[in-house]
């Protein structure tokens, strides 16, 4: 029996919207283990973002608990939630969210940079670079870590916002609709490279609305009018 | 560590930057320029009336003077040699000054001094043309004309005592740059400093009549000469020892103008004096002080009742001994000049008392106290109201970084998502601003310091694109040139000012920036 790294109790989460309340998470219970590729279902609109945020510790749910390694996400003070979203967690976006004045290799360094104080940089600079460089190399874009975001194809950058959600080697991927803005063709090959990290060892957590994609995954759960209502297994 | 390098990275990539650097840029040159210039001109305006007046100066602020000054000297060398160190009188009157050859008159202030003590007791010395560079031959006595003369090579040569004084003047100061120009210059009667009359037939020397022989008058520069406007130089269009006619109006001891009405003395140009206050230059004559007191009828007069009036002195200068604290030799003059007139109380006329008891005991300080501490209400209000201009830059930083926090709420939201804190996010924002501030500071401090190095430079520039540019008119400020001196302490409290400042007008848009919820700034493209 594998051992869970993370694991939502009854999650709720609505949105006010002027005087409508829109409830889009009501009590989402899911847990994940280590080593596990698990793919959300959903259609859009149906709270997976909502959920996915909530479960990488970006947002706050109105009730429920997300326990991470053992540790409720939100019992901790900001800063600690901070640390962890840092260096446990890898988030991938539907839209890369890569910073458009820096390199790939600097987007790609960037967590480093912040996981580390300014004094002790200098000393560790050069092993943060070959390190992200092999990550860079991992995800094929070698050599296109001079690049700048605007001048990759759609795939690239999210080859490139992989690989900086690698960077501080997280224990857990969230990917966010990966595929979501690409081509059937290039989506695949992303969809490859998080199962062969997968392979690897890689805890991941996809959402996505095809199943297709989902069928990338070892166990696939549906979201529906803001409850799990299927966990499925698949081949 | 990504908070310096965003830093960095924004700072090299976001343009609109640029004009918060540029605000404060201008704004640090401009306070600079206004404070440098304001201080310079307040520091001058010190120097000059300390250097043209004296430590103490007992006055009593009328043209009939006060009398008994000399034997007020002998008692302060008396009773306080440890802090008195040259004591003179000086009387001030009015009168019209005519140029022989000329004919043309000027209104002018007559000074009567006694040139050795004068120049004792100040600056007085170091303002005088002909004096610096043929140091000894200014007198105020009777002395005839210098000739230029000729040798048998028809080389023009000065009279020897010129001629030697120059000597000892280009060897001590080989560097001269005015002396060389000199020597450049052709067509001059001769090669050197200053206008003298040809004797053409052959030897330098002093020469003249009976009547040429007359008393020397030092002019304010303004008066007689004419300013060269490219250069700012003076051309000398009289010759040493010119006759100039002094007309005065001697008045009795009750302010009436005395039975002979005006008198008319004939003086020789002695020297003319720049002491670059404007307000002196173009006004004062300084003639010897014995002859003015004659003149004015304000040596000892012959009484009805067979007694003399007592010699009067408009002023006495004061200089004190090195180290002495002015204040305190201000009291201790002070104390004894009230038990010296005490004194004399039951042993001169009432109207001489009065006379005495009019006189104050002043510090140049507290001379001038009024206008000094006008200029200096002025200095600290032209400054503070430039400070607060300078708040517009302040706000324009602030403005700025909140429309790059606007524009760049989604990298923000990215930043915040890979783990960085709201203090973090909002710190690059301030060390942002923080960098605006130190190189809009660098940059204002640098042009501002090289402005006012060359704001004369610049004025002259000004003018001779048109004469109505001129700026700083000395017949308005005082000085013929725009006081050009930095003060690097004053600098860098400036600049220190704008980079605080500069950091906080960052520090709101830096809070916003803080604040960005990451989910709610990437849920769309
Ligand atoms: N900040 C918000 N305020 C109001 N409504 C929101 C907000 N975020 C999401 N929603 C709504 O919640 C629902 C779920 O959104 P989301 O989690 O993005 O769904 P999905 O990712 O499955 O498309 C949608 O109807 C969306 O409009
Ligand atoms: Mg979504």
């Amino acid at each position: 029996m594998s051992k869970v790294l993370l694991r939502a109790n009854n999650v709720q989460k609505r949105y006010q919207m002027g005087k409508a309340t829109l409830e889009v998470l009501h009590g989402v219970s899911v847990s994940i283990n280590a080593g596990e590729f698990l793919a959300i279902r959903g259609a859009s609109g149906s709270g997976k973002s909502t959920l996915m945020h909530i479960l990488g510790a970006l947002d706050i749910p109105d009730a429920g608990s997300v326990v991470y390694d053992g540790v409720d996400l939100f019992s901790l003070s900001n800063r600690e939630r901070e640390r962890i979203r840092c260096l446990q967690i890898g988030f991938i976006f539907q839209f890369y969210h890569l910073l458009p004045e820096l390199t790939v290799l600097e987007n790609v360094l960037l967590p480093r940079m912040v996981a580390e104080g300014v004094l002790s940089w200098p000393s560790l600079k050069g092993k943060a670079r070959e390190k992200a460089y092999e990550i860079v190399d991992l995800v094929g874009l070698k050599n296109r870590a001079s690049h700048r975001p605007t001048e990759l194809s759609g795939g690239e950058r999210q080859r490139a916002a992989i690989a900086r959600a690698l960077v501080n080697s997280p224990r857990l991927l969230l990917a966010d609709e990966p595929t979501g803005n690409l081509d059937r063709r290039t989506g695949k090959g992303i969809l490859d490279l998080l199962a062969g990290l997968n392979d690897q060892g890689q805890t991941i957590v996809m959402v996505t609305h095809d199943a297709q994609s989902a069928s990338y995954a070892h166990r696939c759960v549906s979201l529906k009018d803001g409850q799990i209502t299927k966990d499925l297994d698949t081949d | 560590m990504y908070k310096l390098f965003l830093t960095l990275r924004y700072l090299r990539k976001r343009r609109i930057a640029v004009f918060a650097v540029i605000s404060v840029w201008l704004c640090v040159a401009m306070v600079i320029i206004v404070g440098s210039v304001m201080g310079g001109f307040l520091d001058t305006l010190k120097e000059r009336s300390r250097g043209l007046l004296s430590d103490i100066v007992i006055d009593n602020k009328t043209l009939q003077g006060f009398p008994y000054y000399q034997d007020f000297i002998e008692r302060l060398h008396e009773t306080m040699p440890d802090i008195v160190e040259t004591a003179t009188p000086v009387i001030y009157n009015y009168g019209i000054l005519r140029v022989e050859s000329s004919s043309f008159t000027k209104p002018v202030r007559i000074v009567g001094i006694r040139l050795d003590e004068y120049r004792a007791v100040n600056d007085f010395g170091n303002s005088l043309f002909y004096d610096k560079y043929y140091r000894g031959t200014t007198t105020l006595g009777e002395q005839y004309k210098p000739f230029i003369g000729f040798d048998e090579l028809d080389t023009p040569i000065l009279p020897l005592d010129h001629e030697a004084a120059l000597k000892k003047y280009s060897l001590a100061h080989p560097d001269d740059e005015q002396l060389k120009e000199w020597k450049r210059l052709p067509n001059r009667r001769f090669p050197g400093p200053g206008t003298f009359d040809v004797n053409f037939d052959g030897e330098p020397g002093y020469f003249g009549n009976e009547r040429d022989k007359a008393p020397g008058v030092i002019v304010g520069c303004n008066i007689i000469n004419e300013r060269i406007p490219e250069t700012g130089a003076y051309d000398r269009v009289y010759r040493r020892g010119d006759k100039m006619i002094l007309t005065i109006l001697p008045l009795t001891l009750s302010g009436k103008v005395g039975i002979e009405g005006a008198t008319t003395v004939v003086t020789r140009l002695a020297d003319d004096s720049r002491t670059r206050v404007f307000e002196i230059d173009d006004v004062c004559c300084y003639v010897d002080f014995k002859r003015l007191q004659d003149w004015l009828l304000m040596s000892p007069q012959l009484l009805e009742d067979g007694g003399k009036t007592p010699a009067r002195a408009s002023q006495l200068l004061i200089s004190l001994k090195p180290g002495v604290d002015i204040v305190e030799g201000r009291k201790r003059i002070g104390t004894e000049w009230e038990k010296f007139r005490d004194l004399l109380s039951d042993r001169v006329s009432r109207f001489d008392y009065r006379l005495m008891q009019m006189v104050d005991v002043q510090t140049w300080e507290e001379m001038q106290i009024q206008f000094i501490a006008a200029v200096e209400k002025e200095r600290i209000l032209v400054t503070a109201l430039f400070g607060v201009i300078s708040l517009v830059a302040v706000v324009l930083i602030g403005c700025i970084f909140w429309m790059i926090v606007v524009q760049k709420t989604r990298d923000i939201g990215i930043i915040k998502s890979i783990g960085a804190s709201a203090q973090g996010v909002a710190m690059i924002f301030v060390s942002f601003g923080i960098a605006v501030g130190v190189l809009g500071a660098i940059l204002g401090a640098v042009s501002g310091a090289v402005f006012v190095w060359y704001i004369n430079d610049i004025q002259n520039w000004l003018v001779s694109l048109d004469k109505d540019l001129r700026v700083w008119s000395p017949d308005v400020y005082s000085f013929d040139s725009i006081p050009n001196v930095v003060k690097l302490d004053e600098v860098l409290v400036i600049c220190a000012i704008a980079i605080v400042a500069s950091g906080i007008g960052a520090l709101i848009p830096a809070i916003i920036a803080g604040r960005v919820w990451p989910v709610k700034a990437l849920r769309y493209e």
